[in-house]
């Protein structure tokens, strides 16, 4: 994976600010992909176990709460709270991983699994916006508009992926694959445009990147 | 080192390592003296580490600048049952960037200072409480708390002291107000991250209800640092009132934006114009936001000799804050970038103050009124008189930042809120 990835660093956006400097990392290097290595399905050390990324390119609207590994999963969140209410989001989370957004349905299922009440539950997830309340394409992308990319162009950012992609704020594009929103500050603001495409950073992204970017996905996805 | 930019004016404290991939793992954290503070910590009493953190005079990093020590040493000292320890890794005012690096390029940094404070408030248990949007910084936290179990740094008899620590790392899901100490709490229990009431005070009754210390991501990674040396020699940087280095988040309109440690009171001007390269080509610097969006707007003239220290800020007319030091040129639509940030704090208002909800609503129609040439001079008035019901009047101080830009905007770049107005009236008339 890293030799890939690293064949691709001239590439303007690793996920890093470097290439505006000095840059003499690889894209794997900047991500800590080799760092983090790959999960164990069953997540690993139950510390570390809700960090596992709930935004991914693959989903399955109808797929089991929670079996197999994901059962596992699900007992090690269980076991870092005092109670189950706690573990209200980092399952909520898990839901999404599997299943790409929180329906109602969802939600109720996994008021049944933590013994709370359905509209509890619908309470609390409405409130974060991370829950996608609806399905969104296999790669949804964030652009911040928040002031320091603002700043720097990040308005031109976001309509140049809505222009590329063919599609309103929201939307699913035709092919399944992008969904395009704004996003408040992603905490990268001295490396502006900051986006974030499912559970990775673009940094430093103009207009003129966007065509690339959507390039890469596409391959990614065939 | 491979970090974009570094300057020699720099002191690389807790960036030291940043842009090495190798200093992200225990090993390479060792290599630069890791792990020393919390065996050398271990050593100690619960109250000498207290105390040497205490007369390092070390502020709080996660905007308010409280002294870390003192707020240690209000935990109860007889323990009744389980205390915790938050750490706020929901990074997410407007303007900062300095955690996520400390995150994925130094996270057994964190970690380390996180079981240091833990011993000192006598925690059970440590909670990372990492924004939900850092979905690769949160892996790579994930992992170094892994390695720090498995080579007995977290979890039961740490280094053979009898100490038992468990550390979570837990992910948040997107909003804002969970950087607030007692919204962070809630949504760390399952519930909206409503903030609560105070009092009673989170070393009272925080999360579950049990004493509770939260601190800033960078406020606990330079705890490993004063432990090892020393509280004299932590003050060698900064001021008196503001002791040690501190992570400035340069960004906009600047040649060279992005992270750099420099000692606290360091000048602002000598960052925009050494250390960040100067404004943009042809440019000149018109306004700098310098604690990220919730604090007031400096004008040029103000930043002439703004020092950069909790005390010196608000000397100039502004606050530290998170020190996200946001710089605009003389490009800049001021209105525009003061709608944009009223329609964050609507975005995120959590909803329990009126003054909040409507206010922040208010605010941000009234802008867009204005910014789109249909505003009227009395609507100036109307803002001011807004900001001033949603300030001191809420649960959080949200409602407070909020009101903040938009005062000191209209107090400082008054013409150009007078231009889009006029130009409306001119388009109206036509
Ligand atoms: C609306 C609001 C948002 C906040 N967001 C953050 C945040 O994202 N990160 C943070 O560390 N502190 C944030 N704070 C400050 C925390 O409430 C708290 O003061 C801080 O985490 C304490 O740590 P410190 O003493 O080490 O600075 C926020 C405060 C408010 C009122
Ligand atoms: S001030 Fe605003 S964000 Fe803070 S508690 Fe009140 S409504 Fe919520
Ligand atoms: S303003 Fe865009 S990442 Fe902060």
């Amino acid at each position: 994976m890293s030799d890939e990835t690293t064949e691709r660093a001239p590439f303007r956006n690793p996920g890093w600010a470097g290439n505006t400097g000095e840059f003499d990392l690889s894209e794997d290097e900047v991500r800590g992909r080799s760092y983090v290595g790959d999960h164990a399905p069953e997540g690993g050390h139950a510390s570390r176990v809700p960090t596992v990324p709930y935004m991914l390119p693959e989903k399955d609207p109808e797929a089991p709460l929670f079996e197999g590994p994901y059962r596992e999963r699900f007992e090690k969140i269980l076991s870092r709270y005092p109670n189950r209410r706690a573990a209200l989001l980092p399952v909520l989370n898990l839901a999404q991983e599997l299943r790409g957004h929180v329906s109602p349905e969802t939600m109720s299922e996994v008021a049944g699994i933590l013994d709370l009440s359905d509209a509890y539950v619908r309470g609390v997830a409405t409130f974060y916006t991370m829950y996608n309340k609806r399905p969104v394409g296999r790669y949804l992308i964030q652009v911040c508009t928040n002031v320091s990319c603002n700043l720097c162009g990040g308005d031109e950012v976001l309509a140049a992926f809505l222009e590329h992609t063919g599609t309103e704020a929201g939307e699913i594009s035709d092919d399944g694959l992008f969904t395009v929103m704004e996003v408040e500050c992603l905490a990268a603001c001295g490396f502006a445009t900051a986006v974030q495409i499912n559970a990775r950073y673009f940094e430093n992204v103009t207009p003129d990147d966007v065509p690339a970017i959507l390039d890469r996905l596409r391959e990614e996805a065939s | 080192m491979a970090y974009p930019y570094t300057h020699d004016k720099e002191v690389r404290l807790l960036s030291r390592g940043w842009g090495d991939p190798a200093s992200r793992t225990l090993e390479g954290w060792k290599a630069l003296g890791g792990y020393e503070g919390l065996r050398k910590a271990l050593e100690m009493s619960r109250d000498e580490v207290t105390g040497v953190v205490k007369d390092a005079g070390l502020r709080g990093r996660g905007g308010a600048g409280f002294p870390a020590g003192v707020k240690w040493s209000f935990m109860p000292k007889e323990k009744k049952g389980p205390h915790y320890l938050c750490c706020n890794a929901d990074e997410s005012e407007p303007g900062t960037f300095k955690d996520r690096e400390i995150m994925r390029w130094t996270p057994h940094q964190m970690i380390e200072g996180c079981l240091i404070a833990a011993y000192a408030i006598q925690a059970d248990h440590v909670y990372i409480y990492c924004r939900g949007e850092f979905f690769e910084t949160n892996e790579i936290v994930g992992r170094a708390v892994e390695e720090a179990y498995e080579a007995g740094l977290a979890g039961t008899d740490i280094l053979g002291s009898g100490v038992n620590i468990d550390v979570t790392v837990h992910v948040g899901a997107g909003a804002y107000i969970c950087g607030e100490e007692t919204g962070l709490m809630n949504s760390l229990e399952g519930r909206r991250g409503l903030p609560r009431v105070k009092p009673p005070f989170p070393a009272a009754s925080g999360l579950f209800g049990k004493p509770t210390t939260i601190n800033n991501v960078e406020t606990l990674a330079a705890v490993p640092h004063i432990v090892v040396n020393g509280a004299e020699w932590y003050r060698q940087w900064g001021t008196e009132k503001s002791p040690g280095t501190k992570l400035f988040c340069v960004s906009g309109h600047v040649k060279r934006p992005g992270n750099y440690e420099l000692p606290l009171g360091f000048p602002l001007k000598e960052l925009i114009y050494d250390v960040c390269g100067g404004m943009r080509e042809g440019r000149k610097l018109k306004a700098v936001v310098p604690g990220g969006s919730s604090v007031p707007f400096l004008d040029a003239a103000e930043c002439e000799d703004c020092s950069l220290s909790y005390e010196g800020v608000v000397e100039a007319g502004s606050m530290l804050g998170c020190a996200s030091v946001m710089v605009m040129d003389d490009s800049t639509n001021i209105v525009k970038q003061v709608r944009r940030t009223v329609d964050f704090f609507s975005h995120e208002s959590c909803g329990q103050c009126t003054p909040c909800r409507e206010g922040t609503t208010w605010l941000a129609r009234i802008l867009k009124r204005i910014e789109t040439g249909r505003g009227t001079e009395e609507d100036l008035q109307t803002l001011l008189e807004l900001g001033d019901q949603m300030t001191g009047t809420t649960i959080c101080v949200l409602s407070d930042s909020a009101a903040a830009p938009v005062r000191s905007s209209i107090e400082k770049f008054r013409d150009d809120y007078l231009a889009l107005i006029r130009r409306g009236e001119k388009v109206g008339a036509a």
